[in-house]
């Protein structure tokens, strides 16, 4: 047995251990991207590294053995440093990006590469439920909303943006308005929660608390739902909003016209009778502090505390938008951190997600961005049907990067707290391969080199695999100079889109 | 779906490679050299001798006759720079751009070069297919920089107005006709002319010296023995010529000409031979004295005043490693073992058991000279007790510091002594095999050695029970494919073992666990080099020189800002100053002496306030720099430090094997500042942005590549922080950085149009006998015209 440190803390280990096992055996949690414990180590990415006390020397603990009477500092300041060194440099190699920029800049955070892609299936209930869970009330808003996502579209760097928005409603109108949908309803948590004011902002939180399994009641001054607002709709507007009402009010939200909550009754009855207050009007200028920060979804300071319940404030009542479509994103991401709040009775903010981006496309990187679309199309015309829409749906670029949920570089990068780096490099222009016969696509600009693949194909009996190709910055991995990417690993897939820590590796949604 | 095709690297159908069989090629380098998987290498360097180049089909093939992988082949492959996938020209012109070459404007011959062959952008070769143009880090001629080698010619000194001309006269020199050689008779005589073959020497043209003295000896029956010998290491006064009397002091010979050889040979040796043939050579004689050039003759100069500048050169030196430099012949093994060669093995072998020679070792104080520093005597202890009776040695000969060429020197110049070296060394340990892995930009060495492995296998010192004594060892050759990073010893056996370079963590060292997993000993040549004289002369003889913990001598390739640069060998301790300014004879004139780059790329500069530090290990760390191998350039005032550290980034981020992160990346991100600097496009504020990524860098990296490739940056921020400074505010104090200077004619300017023909594009407005004028957009700041004006008249201006 071996008797070493590592912070501080004394620790046992068989001999050739490696320092990570080690300081995992104990708890002491080391990241890694390159080191898996059923594969060889490799000491590619260096986000393992340690300090050893005794040399002064930063060590991969993921490749380093434990060696008697080692002090290791796995986790000062200087080590967390240098990791988040080594995580922006695998960055600044990294042109990809994690969300789509549709989804990103969409208030409601609507996922429109997926939904595309339901609707270019033909899957249109699919899509339509997946606009209910994420919106609420998916036509009404998009309605409202300026069209944000059209305008951030990657498409529109290329030729022209799709058509997101007739898309979704010519989609969403052949299925959405004949059978009313009763989203994902949560099991009951028992909780209660009173919502002031039934405009648009209110109706948000009721349906994604409900969702939830938490019961609302919104208390509404006037006698009819959404705000001042809704006089100024349009009558087609107006007569889908009033069906979408109907939708969120079938998942049990309880909608109490004519009563016009004031200070008193906050305190005297709504905080005694319900587990949580959301204010979503203006007014109750003397309860500060209540505010949900948009960006982060952070709490600004602490919530009020009004007889021990606490007391939100959400949309407008947080902070008046110039867009109405944006109060009621800050609505909906603010119900999210109020159910964690409802659930662990603690206030945790919700940190937004580690996200990749690239900016502008160059020229030459076009081709790539339409590898996966038809090649000839006549999509300069607005859909206005289901079948076209369906056609248009084909003309997505998908820039969500099919990881997204699973990738160990986003997931670090998002726990290190790295932003994404000023300066970029790229080894080489960016490329996607497709084998067509096994689904198997390898994106360059994702891959970190970490050899993973590699190794995991040693293992196997195969003739040809995968491996790495030139060397110092230009190395990449690629199939052999002899063949052909369609000819290689055609029963591998599955499990090399596991192994590899980020997108780089990943399977065509038809295989 | 649309099936994109991907292209593959040689499906262009113009390469025709239909008259060569290319099936037939490969079967018989694969039935010569083996199916094993580590014959990788070696089965593409002698398919690619053979074809120029590793078509597509050359590479399924031997994938398909041998246990090599298509991931193996396609990693390889790319990975080493030796090998290419596409061909080349029919002639290679490799210009030098090591460092002793880049302080003297290697660029700017790269440049010309590629303008005059009229190779674009992106492309090496040349249209008609007659040129391709390479770059090459040192061919180990650093004292004749700038060097440019075109196929097996060299020329130094290079400047961009000769590049025309080194064109024609290569063209030319294609269509003579060798002479025929001349045999001459063997036989016991009292006096030896002996010419210089080393690198130098022969890039230097000694070559064609020693066809002369060949000539001249046959043509007059001139009494002497005419020998071929090392380095001597006045490389920058090439070729070289030395006559020896038997029982006296050689007289020697610098910077000859071939017109001159007959003269010298005839002035110093009286022919003996009919009097019909004296009398000829009387006349001969008679009608060179008389003409002009003759009073410029060295045979005219005093015997004290030729060899002046050789004795001080000599004098500070101390020869271990290179002890009878310029006495011995490469090939002699007969002559080796006059000069006490393989004594020392003898001793070894017939006195003293592994622990005793080991503790000799150790008590010499001998550190290793690859750069690491390891006391050698430990080293080889853990070897010996390490368990396994299959055990390893490697000679590392892989020398990739691009301004070093001490290693080249030894095994071109001392073979015999470096088996030797390797032969002791092995039976330390009980190593059985032994490995000398050589650079593959080292021909000659790797054909001297290979003749000597050769003569020791003939005279049974190497092979089984080697004189009787139970020892067996035999050694092997494994030529490196071009990549500095397999100079590291991790790396260097994965080269072996038929893999790309790339280091693996250590522990284990390799000397618990290397090649094939066995214990394996990696030592330089250098270090090599030294134990022969350390067992001869005791290890007393050694630690008594040097100082408390760097022992004995080192050898340095001294070249670029120096009057006198070459091969030195000084005891340790010596002060950077002495070898500068005593060996070196300092900067050329009206110049200053500004810093010495020390340790090549992993190094760094050691400014001149610092010059009287002492070569000691660890006092070169502690300043930042580092022994590293040996590479010792001088800088003067006209050398930019921005610059220098640039060039040696750009060569460690090309050299990383993109294995780790820091060190794949982080070197580029350096890159991306220093160029940012040279451009004048820098704040002042990444000075401090670009001394945080160095240290992260140093500290992240997993082998020495890495870790010490910021040394360069971190010592010229350290010592000359204001040459950054300047540049961020848009100046190169020195005039280096192309980016940030212009050219302009001044009123010195006679309008003499010699400088218009220089010019490769025509920048150059002028009317003859008026002040000419240079249109800056044109410009390319190629430097020619500087050279060519005969009365300073242009200048290079800060812009
Ligand atoms: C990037 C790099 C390059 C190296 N290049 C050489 C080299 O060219 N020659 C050499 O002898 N050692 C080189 N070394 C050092 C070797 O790894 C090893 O330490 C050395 O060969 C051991 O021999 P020694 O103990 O005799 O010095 C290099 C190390 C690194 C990290
Ligand atoms: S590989 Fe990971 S970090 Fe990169 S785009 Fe995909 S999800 Fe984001
Ligand atoms: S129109 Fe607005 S709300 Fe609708 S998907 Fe686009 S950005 Fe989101
Ligand atoms: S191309 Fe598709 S995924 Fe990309 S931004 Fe546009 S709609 Fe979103
Ligand atoms: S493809 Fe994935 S597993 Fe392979 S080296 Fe790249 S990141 Fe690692
Ligand atoms: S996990 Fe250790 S280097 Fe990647
Ligand atoms: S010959 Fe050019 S640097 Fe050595």
């Amino acid at each position: 047995m071996i008797k070493l440190q590592i912070n501080n803390k004394n620790i046992e280990v068989k001999e050739g251990t490696r320092l990570i096992e080690a300081a995992r055996l104990n708890g002491i949690n080391i990241p890694s991207l390159c080191y898996r414990n059923d594969l060889p180590h490799y000491t590619s990415c260096s986000v393992c590294l340690v300090k050893n006390k005794t040399t002064d020397k930063f060590i991969h603990s993921c490749s380093a053995q434990a060696l008697e009477g080692m002090v290791i500092d796995a986790s000062g300041k200087e080590v967390l440093e240098l990791r988040r060194e080594a995580i922006s440099m695998l960055l600044s190699e990294h042109r990809a990006e994690c969300e789509a920029p549709c989804k990103l800049v969409c208030p409601l955070g609507l996922n429109i590469p997926l939904m595309n892609r339901h609707i270019q299936k033909g899957d249109i209930k699919a899509a339509a439920e997946l606009a209910m869970a994420e919106m609420g009330m998916p036509e009404t808003f998009c309605k409202i909303c300026p069209a944000y996502c059209e305008n951030a579209c990657r498409r529109k760097m290329i030729d022209h943006t799709i058509s997101i928005v007739n898309i979704k409603r010519y989609s969403s109108e052949s299925h959405n308005l004949k059978e009313p949908l009763s989203g994902n309803l949560k099991k009951s948590t028992g909780k209660k929660v009173a919502i002031i004011g039934g405009g648009f902002s209110g109706i948000t939180a009721s349906f994604f608390l409900s969702q939830e399994g938490h019961h609302c009641v919104i208390f509404e001054k006037t006698d009819h739902a959404g705000g001042a607002i809704i006089n100024t709709l349009e009558e087609e507007t107006k007569y889908i909003f009033e069906h979408e009402l109907k939708n969120v009010l079938a998942l049990g939200v309880e909608m109490k016209y004519g009563i016009e909550v004031n200070n008193d009754i906050l305190s005297r009855s709504l905080t005694k009778e319900y587990d949580s207050v959301v204010i979503s009007v203006p007014g109750f200028d003397n309860l500060k502090n209540a505010t949900i920060s948009e960006n982060h979804i952070q709490f600004k300071g602490d919530s009020m505390v009004l007889n021990d319940v606490h007391v939100f404030k959400i949309g407008k009542a947080a902070k008046q938008n110039k867009q109405i479509i944006r109060d009621i994103g800050q609505a909906k991401k603010a119900s999210m951190a109020i159910n964690n709040f409802l659930k662990s009775s603690r206030l945790i903010s919700v940190v937004k997600q580690f996200n990749s981006v690239i900016g502008k496309i160059e020229d030459h990187e076009k081709k790539v961005w339409l590898k996966e679309t038809p090649e000839e199309t006549n999509r300069f015309k607005t859909p206005i049907s289901l079948e076209e829409s369906i056609e248009e749906a084909k003309n997505c670029l998908h820039c969500d990067c099919r990881a997204l949920n699973n990738c160990m570089l986003r997931n670090i990068s998002g726990d290190y707290n790295v932003i994404n780096p000023k300066v970029s490099m790229y080894s080489h222009p960016i490329e996607k391969k497709i084998n067509f016969t096994s689904g198997l696509i390898f994106e360059n600009a994702k891959c970190i080199k970490c050899g993973l693949c590699v190794r995991l194909l040693n293992k196997e009996t195969i003739n040809a695999g995968l491996g790495f190709q030139g060397r110092g910055f230009k190395s990449i991995i690629s199939e052999p100079l002899t063949h052909d990417f369609n000819d290689i690993l055609n029963n591998k897939t599955d499990i090399l889109v596991e192994v590899c820590p980020t997108g780089a590796l990943s399977k065509h949604e038809d295989f | 779906m649309e099936k994109i095709k991907e292209i593959k690297i040689d499906s262009c159908s113009c390469v025709t490679t239909t008259a060569v069989d290319i099936g037939g090629i490969v079967e018989a380098v694969v039935a010569e050299i083996g199916t094993e998987k580590n014959k990788a290498i070696p089965i593409l360097q002698a398919v690619q001798n053979k074809l120029n180049y590793l078509p597509s089909e050359a590479l399924k093939l031997i994938c398909e006759l041998t246990d090599i992988t298509p991931v193996q082949i396609s990693g390889i492959t790319t990975f080493y720079s030796q090998f290419r996938h596409l061909p080349t020209g029919e002639h290679i012109v490799k210009v030098c751009t090591g460092t002793a070459c880049h302080v003297k404007g290697a660029t700017l011959i790269l440049d010309a070069f590629k303008r005059e062959l009229k190779i674009s952008e992106g492309s090496s070769t040349s249209d008609d297919k007659l040129f391709s143009v390479e770059e090459v880090a040192c061919l180990g001629c650093c004292t004749l920089a700038p060097v440019v080698q075109i196929d097996d010619k060299t020329y130094g000194h290079a400047t961009t107005s000769k590049v025309g001309n080194i064109i024609k006269d290569f063209l030319n020199s294609e269509k003579e006709i060798v002479s025929k050689k001349v045999i001459l008779p063997d036989g016991e005589y009292d006096t030896e002319i002996r010419v210089g073959l080393g690198s130098c020497c022969i890039a230097g043209g000694s070559r064609d010296i020693m066809n002369e003295v060949e000539k001249t000896v046959y043509k007059y029956g001139i009494e002497a023995h005419v020998k071929t010998v090392g380095c001597v290491g006045v490389c920058n006064q090439t070729p070289l010529l030395e006559i020896a009397y038997k029982n006296k002091e050689p007289i020697r010979y610098t910077n000859l000409t071939e017109e001159r050889v007959s003269e010298i040979i005839l002035h110093h040796i009286k022919p003996k031979k009919k009097k019909n043939k004296l009398r000829t050579a009387l006349n001969n004689w008679a009608d060179t004295f008389h003409t002009d050039d003759m009073l410029f003759s060295p045979v005219n100069l005093e015997d004290d005043t030729r060899e002046k500048y050789l004795n001080n050169f000599l004098q500070y030196q101390k020869h271990i490693a290179t002890e009878h430099y310029g006495l011995i012949s490469p090939f002699s093994y007969d002559e080796y073992l006059k000069y006490d060669g393989f004594k020392a093995f003898n001793n070894v072998i017939t006195l003293m058991n592994q622990s005793q020679l080991i503790d000799l070792v150790t008590e010499s104080g001998l550190r290793g000279r690859g750069g690491g520093g390891f006391i050698t005597g430990e080293k080889w202890k853990i070897g010996y007790l390490a368990e396994g009776d299959v055990k390893y040695i490697i000679c590392n000969g892989d020398e990739g510091d691009p301004g070093a060429f001490m290693d080249r020197m030894l095994l071109e110049s001392f073979p015999f002594r470096v088996i030797e070296g390797m032969m002791i060394a092995a039976y330390a340990i009980g190593a059985k095999e032994g490995i000398f892995y050589i650079r593959a930009e080292y021909p000659l060495a790797v054909d001297r050695v290979k003749k000597a492995i050769k003569i020791c296998e003939e005279k049974q010192l190497l092979g089984d029970n080697i004189m009787g004594s139970g020892f067996s060892f035999r050694v092997k050759i494994f030529e490196g494919a071009g990549a500095f990073v397999c100079g590291e010893e991790t790396a260097m056996i994965a080269s072996i073992q038929g893999d790309r370079g790339n280091p693996v963590v250590r522990p284990p060292f390799p000397i618990e666990n290397g090649l094939y997993g066995k214990p394996t000993l990696v030592n330089n040549v250098e270090t090599l080099c030294m134990i022969p004289w350390i067992i001869r002369n005791g290890p007393e003889a050694f630690n008594s020189i040097g100082t408390a913990n760097s022992k004995g001598t080192k050898v340095f390739a001294l070249a670029g800002k120096i009057a006198r640069g070459g091969l030195i060998e000084v005891p340790m301790g010596i002060t950077i100053r002495k070898i500068v300014e005593k060996i070196g004879e300092g900067v050329a004139p009206g110049r200053k002496f500004k810093a010495v780059q020390i340790g090549g790329p992993s190094g760094g500069c050691i400014p001149e306030s610092l010059a009287d530090t002492p070569v000691d290990f660890e006092m070169l760390t502690q300043l930042g720099a580092m022994m590293g191998s040996g590479g010792l350039v001088v800088l003067d005032d006209s050398d930019c430090m921005v610059d220098m550290a640039k060039y040696f980034l750009s060569f460690t981020h090309n050299q990383s094997c993109g294995k780790c992160t820091f060190c794949r990346v982080g070197t580029g991100q350096m890159l991306r500042i220093l160029n940012r600097f040279s451009k004048g496009e820098a704040e002042i504020s990444e000075i401090d942005e670009l001394e945080k990524l160095c240290i992260s860098v140093k500290n992240g990296s997993l082998c020495g590549l890495g870790s010490t490739a910021p040394n360069p940056v971190l010592t010229s921020i350290k010592y000359f922080r204001e040459e950054y400074e300047a540049h961020a505010n848009g100046v190169c104090p020195t005039g280096s950085c192309p980016a940030l200077i212009t050219y302009r004619i001044n009123d010195n300017c006679i309008g003499c149009t010699i400088c218009v023909t220089a010019c490769p594009v025509n920048a150059i407005e002028f009317k003859p006998y008026e002040k000419h004028h240079i249109d800056t957009e044109l410009c390319v700041k190629c430097d020619s015209c500087v050279q060519v004006c005969t009365v300073d008249a242009i200048e290079k201006q800060k812009i």
